[in-house]
């Protein structure tokens, strides 16, 4: 007789499934929560790895204004403009590179189209250094940081829309003429003489000399325009100036005037003279007072837009900005040393003293 | 044989391909058991947590959008707070240069002040200071008509519309108005992209955000302050907010095209009064982050599911058709004739129930096929046996016939060769001789066949058994004589009841057995009482019976197996046909013997009371038949000729024809005796035949049917007509007698 055997399933067998359903559902879940992160951990990591590879470096050219004298404007500048960067996340070596060329209005199309050679994404020229790369950008987009009216000097269409490739950043340095005319007049009470010197090649001097014309004019102060071509027609000018002799000094705001503080500092504490500019640096320097926008936040707003257009934004849809935070910045040492009593409405005005 | 059986219903594959269908249909009905509430519960679950995160989102994005909202409030009543300040005293003349440097110090201390602006209580502008334009002191204008003033004096405060300066920045005119009838009210312009260090620091998610639209859907302060100052138009969101309904129940989140251009989830809260939107959006994909987690954790889950539901289904299957396909396997082998295998089945189930009803079947079928092929086997050696009969007789009938034709063929040449009468006498006494023997072969022959035939009916009645040992003496006494044997006959004076015809050939074979095996001695015949009746026994000194051929001696055809020189005559048909009568008479038949010494054959015979007379004795073979008319049919001419020579050298006076006449009035007057053979020329039938003439001659006519024809059918129907039957061939002597008895009878 033959015969097959054919037992049932034993205990330990069902046992054994049991586990075996378990283990399944347990590997199950795992997997469901486990795999997908791990898998996105690893995918990640290996983006990161081909970026770490250098794919995509972007590259800034800086056209910084260099004056006659040091740099230190377009350095501090610099430096804002690069923390504002850090700020947002670029880190420079790694995912981006700066070009610095620093130079003057004439050379500045010239470095401009080095910088295109060089390959830049994004070019940023400060102050008179876009006009001469605005012809070579050659569809790259600029960024600027100018005192005047980007409107007016041509840049833009206008400011909420630029609708080209240039955007950046404005000083109001036209719509301060007139404050500034008179923090001068209420720092030197009965003063009638005004004194402005400015950098007469800068493009929009003109409106600044219109605005400042009409604001003494509404104070009621006599206002004598000495201009300056360049930095070493300074001298001269503040002897035309000593000779014709000024109540208040007004530094109108630009790179030239700007490199030329310490300067004018001395010649306005030797003449016991009040002396205002635009940037706080300017006080810092000697001079009495200065009103504008902060450097510091003034080019971190700069570091924004471009950090905007790095991202992809079109220039054509980057409003150009206002400088937002102005400060009255008050050189009590220099008021001391000219002998000067500084009214109450100033003292209460100053958002900065300097001791 | 049994393969044709099993393989009628399985295909020429040994029924693989059902079972694998089996299996699949299992597998298929438990995966399907199995997933389709996995699949249903999957989706349910989804479309679940689906609308509760949704749901969720879009609280939390409320919360959001007030908290905002709380915010920026705050940021305007801030503002607000230092123009009441301003305010709170009335204005006196004089105060100007007092109040002008309060006024410096709100400009200090709200850097989001551009303009402030302090009107008296008649509306003359006394101060005005300015972070862009020069000041103002006391310059006296007119401005009760703008509607800050005429909004402040009538609410107590008042908040414009948002003007862009220079197409790009936006501004906000607040007013505040002093307490009274004659308050001072102070106008300031806010630059509102102060709002921005707000609502940059509201964080939703990695990637969400909160901004501000004004009544008519432009954006006013947002993270991205290029969007402001880009004058962005967002009055189809303010729209779609505007435009879904408000409904009690929970809050829903709104799918649109966001602030920066991808699709989000977004929810609005109002401010009041100025009716600004606070709106707090988030990616969609940010959203539905977690409810896509979710949903390829389930997805993952059911997957496994899946294929966990798939390996048991396809385990148990496979289990479950486990012992089925051992059921298969035996039933199988045991339709292929294996009966011997047996199917071990111990799942404790129906399924082993069924398994041991195999193997009952298996041992029914066994022990049934076992007894058939006995059946077999026993049929096939009696059928060889009586094939091995049949041929012995057929052998020593040929044999046996082979003789006396041959006796007859030279007897009969003789006698052409030589009329002399002398000679012819001796030859005709030879020509009986031979005739005789073939006579009694072809009786033997019959009788075998009548008693298989069973149309041999006894007609039991009393008889002296005197009479049966009277007849024997008269029969055989000749034959002992001539053989130099001595045949006593002891009287016997009691009675029996048989038929005495039948009783008288069974003692007659018996006799002339032990006549003919008996070389030397005698042959004693007699009768004895016994309990049961009487034994009648045929004693002999002849060759005896080995134990061993006892039994088959009484086998038809068999001759045992003579030791002497003489050829044993006879077809050995003798003992069958006593066996067969005695069994049917209903008398035992024993058999003593002792090889070399002689044998005692005994017939068992029941007692009854002695009758009063004897029966009558026959009627004496006297002239009954001179001078009867008989008319014979027979369509055998030689047969014809004989038979009608032999009647009437009888002395009857014959009419012999073939065949009837047409007219049977050609036949004359009506004959005493008919004697009609069965198969007539074309297509007669003797019986018909008896019946037209019959029916002719208006009586019942004594006929006799004689025909070659000894089957049982044919005899049936003669019987069945009534007419006495004599079958062919047949001596004269016993024709003249069945004739004799027929007149008699009338």
């Amino acid at each position: 007789m033959t015969v097959t055997p054919h037992r049932r399933t034993p205990t330990h067998a069902r046992r054994r499934l049991f586990l075996a359903h378990a283990g399944g559902v347990v590997l199950s879940h795992a997997c469901g929560v486990v795999l997908p992160h791990a898998c996105g951990v690893v995918l990640a990591a290996a983006a990161r790895g081909a970026a770490a590879q250098g794919t995509r470096k972007w590259r800034v050219g800086w056209l910084g204004w260099q004056g006659a004298v040091g740099g230190t404007a377009s350095a501090l500048a610099l430096a804002a403009f690069r923390s504002g960067l850090a700020d947002r996340g670029w880190v420079e070596g790694h995912d981006l590179e700066l070009l610095v060329r620093n130079g003057d209005r004439p050379r500045s199309g010239e470095l401009a189209a080095e910088l295109v050679q060089q390959d830049v994404h994004l070019l940023v020229a400060q102050g008179p250094m876009v006009f001469g790369a605005k012809p070579v950008a050659a569809g790259r987009p600029v960024v600027f940081c100018i005192n005047g009216d980007p409107v007016e000097a041509g840049l833009v269409s206008s400011l909420a829309r630029p609708a080209g490739n240039l955007t950046g950043i404005t000083a109001l340095s036209t719509e301060l003429a007139g404050k500034r005319v008179e923090l001068l007049q209420a720092a030197a009470p009965g003063g009638k003489r005004l004194a402005a010197v400015a950098n007469d090649v800068h493009p929009g001097v003109a409106i600044d000399r219109a605005a400042t014309q009409a604001a003494a004019r509404q104070l009621g102060l006599s206002l004598a325009w000495y201009g300056l071509q360049s930095a070493a027609d300074l001298e001269p000018a503040l002897d035309r100036v000593a000779r014709d002799g000024a109540d208040m000094l007004l530094a109108i705001p630009d790179a030239l005037i700007n490199g030329q503080a310490r300067l004018l500092a001395g010649f306005a504490a030797a003449r016991r003279v009040p002396s205002l500019s635009g940037w706080s640096e300017f006080a810092e320097a000697g001079n009495l007072m200065s009103y504008g926008p902060s450097a510091r936040g003034y080019f971190r707003q700069l570091a924004g837009i471009a950090d905007r257009l790095l991202r992809g934004a079109r220039p054509a849809d980057v409003a150009v900005e206002q400088a937002r935070d102005l400060e009255l910045v008050v050189n009590l040492r220099t008021a001391r040393a000219i002998g000067l009593q500084l009214p109450a409405e100033l003292l209460l005005r100053a958002d900065q003293r300097i001791e | 044989m049994p393969t044709n059986a099993s393989s009628e219903a399985a295909p020429a594959a040994p029924g693989r391909p059902p079972r694998a269908t089996l299996r699949r249909r299992y597998a298929g009905i438990f995966v399907l058991l199995v997933s389709l509430p996995l699949l249903a519960d999957g989706l349910v679950t989804a479309t679940l947590i689906y609308r509760q995160q949704r749901e969720a989102l879009a609280a939390l994005q409320l919360a959001q959008a007030e908290t905002s909202a709380v915010r920026i409030q705050q940021f305007l009543r801030e503002v607000e707070l230092q123009l009441a300040w301003l305010t709170a005293l009335p204005w006196s003349a004089g105060a100007a240069p007092q109040r002008r440097l309060d006024v410096l110090r709100t400009l200090r201390q709200a850097p989001a002040i551009t303009d402030l602006v302090l009107l008296d209580g008649q509306g003359r502008e006394r101060v005005a200071e300015s972070r862009l334009a020069i000041s103002r002191l006391d310059s006296g204008a007119d401005r009760s008509v703008s509607p800050a003033f005429a909004g402040a004096r009538a609410h107590g405060s008042y908040r414009g519309d948002v003007t862009f300066r220079k197409g790009s920045e936006p501004f906000l005119t607040l007013a505040v108005a002093g307490p009274g009838p004659d308050g001072s009210v102070a106008i300031a312009e806010v630059n509102l992209k102060f709002i921005w260090d707000v609502v940059s620091r509201i964080r939703i998610g990695q990637h969400g955000l909160a901004y501000v639209l004004d009544r008519a859907g432009r954006l006013i302060a947002h993270p991205d302050i290029n969007l402001v100052l880009r004058n962005s138009d967002f009055s189809d969101i303010s729209r779609a907010f505007a435009a879904a309904p408000p409904g009690p129940g929970p809050a829903t989140a709104l799918q649109l095209r966001g602030s920066r251009g991808a699709e989000v989830l977004a929810s609005s809260v109002v401010l009041q009064p100025t009716l600004w939107r606070v709106v707090v959006e988030q990616p969609i994909d940010e959203a539905d982050a977690p409810l896509w987690a979710a949903a390829r954790g389930a997805l993952w889950v059911a997957a496994a599911g899946l294929l966990l539901a798939l390996g048991a289904a396809l385990w148990s299957a496979w289990r479950l058709t486990q012992p089925l396909r051992v059921l298969a396997q035996g039933a199988q082998r045991i339709g292929a004739g294996e009966l011997s295998h047996r199917i071990a089945l111990s799942s404790g189930d129906e399924l082993q129930q069924l398994g041991e009803r195999f193997n009952a079947m298996a041992v029914e079928l066994q022990a049934s096929y076992g007894s058939l092929e006995r059946q077999v086997q026993a049929r096939t050696r009696e059928l060889s046996e009586a094939n091995q009969a049949k041929s012995r007789l057929l052998a020593a009938a040929s044999h046996d016939l082979r003789q006396p034709l041959h006796a007859l063929n030279l007897m009969v040449a003789q006698w052409q060769l030589d009329p002399a009468a002398a000679q012819r006498q001796g030859l005709a006494a030879r020509i009986a001789q031979a005739i005789d023997a073939i006579n009694a072969l072809f009786d033997g022959l019959l009788d075998v066949s009548k008693l298989d035939a069973g149309v041999v009916t006894p007609q039991p009645q009393a008889l002296p058994l005197q009479q049966v040992l009277d007849r024997m003496d008269l029969s055989c006494a000749a034959a002992a004589r001539a053989k130099g044997l001595d045949l006593r006959i002891r009287a016997c004076a009691g009675w029996t009841h048989s038929d005495p015809v039948l009783l008288e050939r069974i003692v007659g074979n018996l006799v002339g057995n032990a006549l003919r095996y008996t070389r030397q001695g005698g042959v004693l015949l007699g009768c004895r009482r016994t309990t049961a009746g009487w034994r009648l026994a045929v004693w002999d000194t002849g060759i005896g019976i080995a134990p061993d051929e006892q039994a088959r001696i009484f086998d038809e055809f068999y001759r045992a197996p003579g030791g002497g020189a003489a050829a044993p005559e006879g077809l050995g048909l003798g003992l069958s046909i006593v066996a067969r009568l005695a069994a049917l008479l209903g008398h035992g038949v024993h058999l003593r013997s002792v090889a070399g010494r002689g044998s005692c054959f005994s017939v068992d015979l029941p007692a009854v009371p002695a009758q009063a007379a004897p029966p009558a004795a026959e009627p004496a073979l006297g002239d009954a038949l001179q001078g009867r008319r008989v008319l014979v049919v027979d369509n055998h001419e030689p047969v014809l000729h004989g038979t009608v020579q032999l009647l009437r050298g009888w002395g009857c006076s014959v009419q012999g024809l073939p065949c009837l006449p047409s007219d049977l009035h050609d036949l004359g007057p009506a004959p005493d005796l008919l004697l009609v053979d069965l198969h007539l020329d074309r297509g007669d039938d003797g019986v018909a035949v008896a019946e037209r003439l019959r029916a002719h001659f208006g009586r019942a006519l004594p006929t006799l049917v004689m025909t070659g024809d000894v089957t049982r059918p044919t005899r049936e129907r003669i019987a069945a007509a009534g007419l006495p039957q004599l079958e062919k061939p047949l001596s004269a002597l016993r024709l003249r007698s069945a004739l004799t008895r027929l007149l008699a009878r009338g």
